[in-house]
């Protein structure tokens, strides 16, 4: 079954960390979308409300790989010229941008009225209250729901090979296409499906640690 | 200190606050009373513009209320709140809730903020809670911090929203003790409450309530002894049966 098997991981292996680095590469440009989101959706001032909803309501319901074709294959017909990698990231950071923006966003209504109340009584300017009394308190809540956004962005990175980067999928159907057939089909299944659970499982691991790390006395 | 003329707020349909006039001297102890859904608390929250007014105006220190945005914190730096539920900032330690202000708002250096902030806990009684989260607290013990996360601002007006409302009765006393003391040493304070106790004996002046309308205003000896409108009377007929 695992015919070649050195040859196998080499290329799976080599996907794998394409993998994680697109995941996370794009997290971390979802986090900042997000973050930029919800601080426009709490704000005072309307327009700001507006655009945030616009972009969420855009993102959020166009499909993934529909997303990354008008990227890929649309913006350059209008000039706009990039890599695939590029593509790849910023697709994914900004379609996952916009679900992790509703998650804080829960994660701030979570928060009694009180708290900012009393923020803002104390003379603390609508950024003050929101990054030192607010988002502090909303992070414990929010990080169980943004480790599945993360766990879905994973499973999500896929897709990208659609745009010709070389990922873990991608790389599987390459052997599994191998013009000299040297790769069992199931073999290379069930390494696939390793590889995606070693991935999920680290992650879940990690933000284990970041939701104790945050945890504080109630 | 303060001024209130021709406020009016409307929630929905409610009237909430109707023609209100009021001032408040400094050095003064204003304590509003009334029955429930009378306006008092709503009355108290757009001094520091938590309710907007839909007419009217109100200014304090002579300045009439900005809209929302850095001047409007700055007032609100001047006007310490204490509210029915306290609303400590329960991510934070007893100290940092009450050098929160002082570090950011008024730039004060930390070792500065946090040695004020002790003189503060010894003052109400907590000096060894320090280091503690709210949710370790009793009611009344996290009024008292309230109350000093107020007073560290500096304040020149601390207004009191029924600050003993959520609390058991055997924890009242300790939180109207602190503001009694706060009142006899000259603090300018607008304070909600039910306590009729402490309006006769703390305030210079009673302000009664009902229906978004201030129907009495004297002196308390006055107001509890002598009360002039029938509205009044039955009030007091009702809280003082027992």
């Amino acid at each position: 079954m695992f015919d070649n098997f050195d040859l196998m991981i080499e290329a799976l292996g080599a996907g794998m960390w394409t993998t994680v680095w697109v995941t996370l590469t794009s997290y971390a440009i979802a986090l900042v979308i997000g973050m930029v989101l919800v601080v426009m959706h709490v704000s005072p001032a309307f327009p700001a409300r507006w655009a945030a909803n616009a972009y969420t309501q855009l993102f959020r319901n166009v499909p993934l790989l529909a997303v990354l074709f008008i990227m890929y294959f649309g913006l350059p017909k209008v000039g706009i010229v990039a890599d695939n990698w590029v593509w790849a990231l910023l697709g994914l950071g900004m379609y996952t941008g916009a679900f992790v923006g509703e998650t804080m966003r829960s994660g701030i209504n979570s928060i009694p009225l009180g708290q900012s109340e009393a923020a803002r009584s104390l003379g603390l300017t609508f950024g003050q209250s929101l990054s030192s009394v607010i988002l502090p308190q909303s992070v414990r809540a929010v990080i169980p729901p943004l480790g599945s956004l993360l766990i879905a962005l994973v499973k999500n990175s896929a897709l990208v090979l659609a745009i010709g980067v070389p990922e873990l999928t991608a790389r599987s159907r390459r052997l599994i296409e191998d013009t000299q057939s040297r790769f069992d089909l199931w073999g290379v299944i069930i390494c696939v499906t390793v590889g995606y659970l070693l991935i999920a499982f680290v992650l879940s691991y990690l933000v284990r640690i970041a939701e104790k790390r945050t945890a504080f006395v109630r | 200190m303060v001024s209130i003329q021709g406020v009016n707020k409307h929630f929905g349909n409610l009237h909430a606050l109707k023609d209100i006039d009021l001032t408040v001297d400094d050095g003064e102890v204003v304590v509003l009373i009334g029955p429930s859904g009378s306006g008092k608390s709503t009355l108290c929250r757009t001094i520091n513009r938590l309710e907007t007014v839909d007419a009217g105006s109100i200014t304090v220190n002579g300045k009439p209320l900005p809209a929302e945005g850095r001047a409007l914190a700055n007032l609100r730096a001047d006007v310490g709140m204490v509210f029915q539920h306290f609303n400590l900032f329960a991510h934070l330690t007893v100290l940092q809730n009450i050098t929160l202000g002082p570090i950011k708002v008024r730039r004060t250096p930390k070792a500065k903020a946090e040695e004020r902030a002790r003189q503060l806990l010894q003052r109400v009684g907590l000096a060894d809670k320090a280091d503690a989260f709210p949710s370790q607290l009793s009611g009344g013990q996290q009024q008292r911090v309230a109350i000093a996360r107020g007073l560290a601002m500096d304040p020149k007006l601390m207004m009191f929203d029924e600050p003993t409302s959520a609390l058991d009765p055997e924890m009242i006393n300790e939180v109207l003790d602190v503001m009694q003391d706060l009142a006899r040493e000259g603090m300018t304070m607008v304070v909600v409450t039910h306590e009729m106790g402490f309006a006769r004996r703390a305030a210079n002046r009673v302000v009664f309530m009902a229906d978004g309308q201030i129907v009495e205003v004297a002196p308390p000896d006055e107001f509890f002894d002598d009360p002039k409108t029938a509205r009044a009377q039955d009030f007091l007929a009702k809280v003082m049966s027992h």
